[in-house]
């Protein structure tokens, strides 16, 4: 039978992880909250962006090397997001994994010859994909800690000029997106080459018309714009503003999700450890109660034996 | 007419004016109420908004554009910071250390042109603050 002070100890020790584990869980509901409100300032921007490039693709004389794709695309890159401490659930191995598949299904041959090339944001994503002995060229640690618009002109400027370089064919992101505090969509998105196409969006689909921009219900051709330089410069310059703000909405987005699983996370950890105590008060109570029970026991019988 | 300024942090001012003047690429220029359509880029620069109110906001831009059309002007900048927002002793140090890192860069051109662009952004700032 489990000593008393055994038990006590043990129950004294799950009450400390458990007020640990609540206060990582509304530490995580704030940072969620502040990731949210980030999200949601850069969408005016985004949708923006996204209407005047499309009304620039549209014309069918504009032409730019970040629309170049190539046939049999040989060089790849690929980004991917997850973070720097754990205890999240399964917000880092789900997206690894799912990581890990596209590379079988599209990848293999690239792998082998050691085309395809990894850089990883978050000490988790180093960690795995390291030591699987992937292809990883670079590695972010710390990156979401501060996280800056203008550090995404440090990351994305020099790939986006290695891609005009021709040093890579292809370039794809892969983080987790935020859907709600239980639920996280696995993304892989490919951002170079950029899709000429005017139904491209960057900001994800269930974000609704946060923005209250009429902008979709306008019919774009209608208005016969001036152009200042000429269309090709402007779009030398918004395109990789694009791709820019591509990278920092899922680097926003890959935030808000990982405090989410975390706030999950440590949600059901503070519930079980509940749990435990419930269990551990009951076994403490009833060893409590047996230990007088012999001792009362041990009393009569030794009365007992003394009035003999 | 109506005036957006956006930034990818959030949007910077949202309001009527009267007028709005930029720092275009080809040259600064002022929109008032019935300019044609316009897509324009924006260099780094001031830009100012008069108010319908009358009050002229001043604001340190770093690039980017804008579009005008239907007497709605929507700047999309890289960076709008309001005059009265800059500190200016922040940004003299910053001079500093950009002034220094440029000198690293002398045979680098692909760095030299970063490094200028920085320390052209931080120059614009401080001028703006003077405002």
């Amino acid at each position: 039978m489990a000593n008393l002070r055994d038990i006590r100890d043990r129950i004294s020790s799950v009450k400390n992880t458990q007020q640990i584990t609540r206060a990582m869980k509304m530490v995580a509901a704030a940072r969620l909250r502040k990731a949210q409100d980030r999200m949601n300032d850069a969408r005016p921007y985004t949708h923006k962006l996204d209407e005047i490039i499309a009304r620039l693709t549209r014309r069918t004389e504009v032409d730019n090397p970040l629309f170049k794709s190539a046939e049999k695309p040989k060089n790849i890159l690929l980004l991917v997001m997850g973070s720097d401490r754990g205890l999240c659930g399964g917000f880092n191995t789900n997206l690894f994994r799912v990581v890990e598949k596209k590379i079988y299904e599209d990848f293999t041959e690239h792998l082998e010859h050691e085309t395809l090339s990894m850089i990883c944001f978050g000490k988790k994503t180093h960690d795995y994909f390291r030591a699987r002995k992937y292809p990883v060229i670079d590695h972010k640690i710390g990156f979401f800690d501060h996280l800056k618009y203008e550090h995404v002109h440090e990351v994305m400027n020099r790939i986006i000029a290695q891609f005009k370089e021709d040093s890579w064919d292809e370039v794809y992101l892969a983080y987790n997106e935020f859907k709600s505090v239980i639920a996280q969509n696995r993304k892989i998105v490919k951002i170079l080459p950029v899709s000429p196409d005017t139904e491209k969006k960057t900001v994800p689909s269930h974000a609704g018309e946060a923005s209250g921009n009429n902008a979709a219900k306008k019919d774009l051709s209608d208005i016969d714009y001036l152009y200042e330089p000429k269309p090709d410069t402007i779009l030398e310059y918004l395109l990789p503003l694009h791709i820019n703000i591509q990278f920092w909405q899922a680097a926003l987005e890959s935030f808000a999700a990982e405090q989410g699983a975390r706030m999950t996370a440590m949600d059901s950890a503070t519930e079980n450890a509940g749990d435990i105590i419930s269990d551990l008060q009951l076994k403490y109570n009833q060893a409590r109660q047996a230990a007088i029970t012999t001792e009362i026991s041990e009393i009569v019988s030794g009365a007992e034996a003394l009035s003999e | 007419m109506k005036a957006h300024i956006l930034t990818p942090v959030g949007p910077v001012f949202d309001g009527e004016v009267e007028g709005v003047q930029m720092p275009g690429v080809n040259g600064g220029f002022e929109v008032l109420k019935g300019h044609a359509p316009l897509v324009s880029l924006l260099d780094i620069g001031k830009l100012v908004v008069k108010t319908a109110d009358h009050e002229q906001l001043v604001f340190a831009v770093s690039g980017g554009f804008t579009e005008i059309s239907e007497d709605v002007v929507t700047i999309l900048a890289e960076e709008a910071i309001p005059s009265d927002k800059i500190d200016r002793e922040a940004e003299e140090r910053q001079r500093e250390e950009a002034e220094a890192e440029l000198a690293k860069h002398l045979l680098d051109t692909e760095g030299h042109k970063a490094a200028e662009i920085e320390l052209k952004k931080i120059k614009n700032r401080i001028k703006v603050s003077r405002n």
